[in-house]
């Protein structure tokens, strides 16, 4: 079913617009919510309230764009989800991903300027499409999709002590953007 | 993690990149060449040294071209092979039997869903009557879960839930995707119940959605529009039922009622059954009833909103749409009917007493359509 006719249902409050959804969405979803939360029962808990979030936000809300508009709901539903249970330690996916992201930071002492939330995506979005494609691809996957290094590493067919590199050098690439133009974050 | 930490800002700011990025990180990874691969390719090309370097450097080109493997997709429908093994056995949203576009197609046995192109919009908050639509907030902890005899027992339906339904089993079925259950919290009661059950079996589905909340819904301009010939008349156990014929979705040809068992407003629709096998469902539903033998019923109500307007307004896929609304909410002994006059409801005014003489049951609950009213007088 095409993404229009699903909002389109929602808009409408059909209910079986939530199983279009999980339907078209659910496998998806869940491959976002696995990768950051390390445990399956989370993932589910957070698929659910992610079907809730979009019977709920639509309408008002109508996303241009279905696909990436629910990866967020799934990324921002998992942090919360992680956040709840965090003294358990039981979201290794997270917390391998926001320690590598500490490697982004630049260095607090220097600041020229502080980037708000969205002025941080604006930037991000220019260093994303500075870089070649294939590196574009690998970044986002490791840190929208929440890919582990392992799972990409198989994928390009290479070792990953050597995935594990070229994220390093990734993350030191946008640091030092970040760097270069003064900001932090 | 302390407070404002900026790895939480970055990953929040990370989740709204450009979804064209979003949607490219979908595409395979280009898969770089094995090292064995590399290795054997580098030993030939040694011992070519010694022909001509222009030689080694296209097997050089030759070895940086391999086939590409197998990526798993991040595409929806696809992800699923990216990742372990499915868990489909947790009673979450994900039980849908819809085939995910771009994914192996599903068994043969799996029933396709019900889609019922009815639509109707919600018109029942109490501190809101004349609204149009409930846009209610659903909270994921306010839900209760039951399972499916539960659930059928709490709605008065007298069905087992390891029983039969014309023949079918019950195969899947639940609330807005969560399993059987309800929206309930201490204040507010329970606010959201909808619940539907799907009996199916090779090709044939029946699909049962019950409700108490959110009971007075309002067909479309679609369904008003149905003019004599998509309506007629069935009678069983002496409930003199409406029934539509439409097509679904996938344009099989479908078949439709309303009824309300109590508190329960229930709907029934069927893909694939006979006449007679609808019927034998919905005798084993519905209790028998004393009703006119001619199922035509007169009531006196007062007239307590006329609807006589177009909305206008985009759909989700920005088509503008443009609908016109005539009817009369009308006041029959306590219960609220919308009775459906296209271009006549404007003759009548609010607190006007009316009589109305129709055929059968309210068609869809509490509404009483075109096509089996028969008469509507004011009084006096």
């Amino acid at each position: 079913m095409e993404d229009s006719a699903i909002i389109a249902r929602l808009l409408r409050r059909e209910e079986d617009a939530i199983s279009d959804l999980s339907a078209k969405y659910g496998p998806y979803c869940r491959t976002i919510a696995r990768n950051i939360l390390s445990n399956e029962a989370d993932a589910e808990e957070v698929l659910s309230d992610t079907w809730l979030k979009a019977w709920n936000a639509i309408p008002p809300e109508r996303p241009d764009n279905l696909s990436a508009w629910l990866g967020a709901v799934v990324r921002h539903g998992a942090y919360n989800l992680w956040k709840r249970n965090h003294r358990q330690k039981r979201d290794a996916g997270l917390d391998m991903m926001l320690d590598e992201l500490a490697d982004c930071l630049p260095a607090p002492e220097t600041p020229e300027s502080t980037l708000d939330g969205k002025a941080l995506t604006e930037e991000l979005n220019r260093w994303l499409g500075s870089l070649p494609k294939e590196d574009r691809i690998l970044f986002v996957r490791r840190y929208w999709y929440g890919d582990s290094v392992a799972d990409l590493a198989k994928a390009v067919g290479v070792r990953p002590a050597q995935m594990a590199k070229k994220m390093f050098q990734l993350r030191q690439k946008l640091k030092q953007t970040l760097e270069r133009n003064g900001y932090t974050v | 993690m302390k407070k404002n930490d900026p790895r939480e800002k970055l990953y929040h700011s990370l989740s709204d990149i450009d979804p064209a990025y979003i949607e490219e990180a979908k595409e395979p990874l280009q898969q770089r060449p094995s090292r064995a691969s590399w290795k054997k390719w580098g030993a030939l090309a040694a011992c070519l040294c010694l022909i001509g370097a222009g030689l080694v450097s296209g097997l050089h080109r030759d070895s940086t071209s391999q086939p590409t493997g197998e990526i798993p997709s991040l595409a929806p429908g696809a992800a699923e092979t990216a990742t372990a093994e499915p868990t489909e056995s947790t009673p979450t949203a994900h039980q849908s039997t819809a085939p995910a576009e771009n994914t192996p197609p599903a068994p043969a046995a799996t029933p396709q869903p019900t889609t019922i192109p009815l639509s109707l919009q919600y018109n029942e908050i109490p501190e809101v009557p004349q609204a149009q639509y409930a846009m209610i907030n659903l909270s994921g902890e306010d839900f209760r879960t039951m399972d499916a005899q539960e659930a059928l027992d709490t709605f008065g339906i007298p069905l087992q839930a390891d029983g039969t339904l014309a023949g079918l089993s019950l195969t899947e079925g639940g609330c807005l995707g969560l399993g059987y259950g309800k929206f309930e919290t201490a204040e507010r009661g329970v606010y959201y119940d909808i619940n539907t059950f799907v009996f199916s079996a090779e090709g044939k589905r029946i699909t049962l959605t019950a409700r108490t909340t959110f009971s007075h819904m309002r067909p479309t301009s679609e369904q008003v529009s149905s003019g004599p010939d998509d309506l007629t008349f069935t009678e069983i156990k002496g409930w003199h039922l409406v029934l539509f014929r439409c097509p679904d979705e996938a344009s099989n040809p479908l078949v439709y009622t309303e009824f309300v068992l109590g508190d329960t407003v229930c709907s029934l629709s069927a893909i694939g059954l006979t006449d007679a096998e609808f019927a034998e469902a919905l005798g084993q539903i519905l209790p028998a009833k004393a009703s006119p033998a001619d199922g035509i019923t007169t009531c006196t109500g007062t007239v307590r909103n006329v609807e006589n307007r177009t909305e206008d307004y985009y759909d989700g896929s920005q088509h503008h749409v443009s609908e016109h609304h005539d009817w009369l909410e009308v006041d029959v002994e306590g219960t609220q009917y919308t009775v459906w006059l296209p271009g006549t409801a404007d003759v009548f005014q609010a607190g006007d007493q009316i009589t109305l003489t129709y055929k059968g049951e309210p068609a869809t609950a509490y509404n009483i359509w075109p096509g089996q009213l028969l008469s509507v007088e004011q009084v006096g």
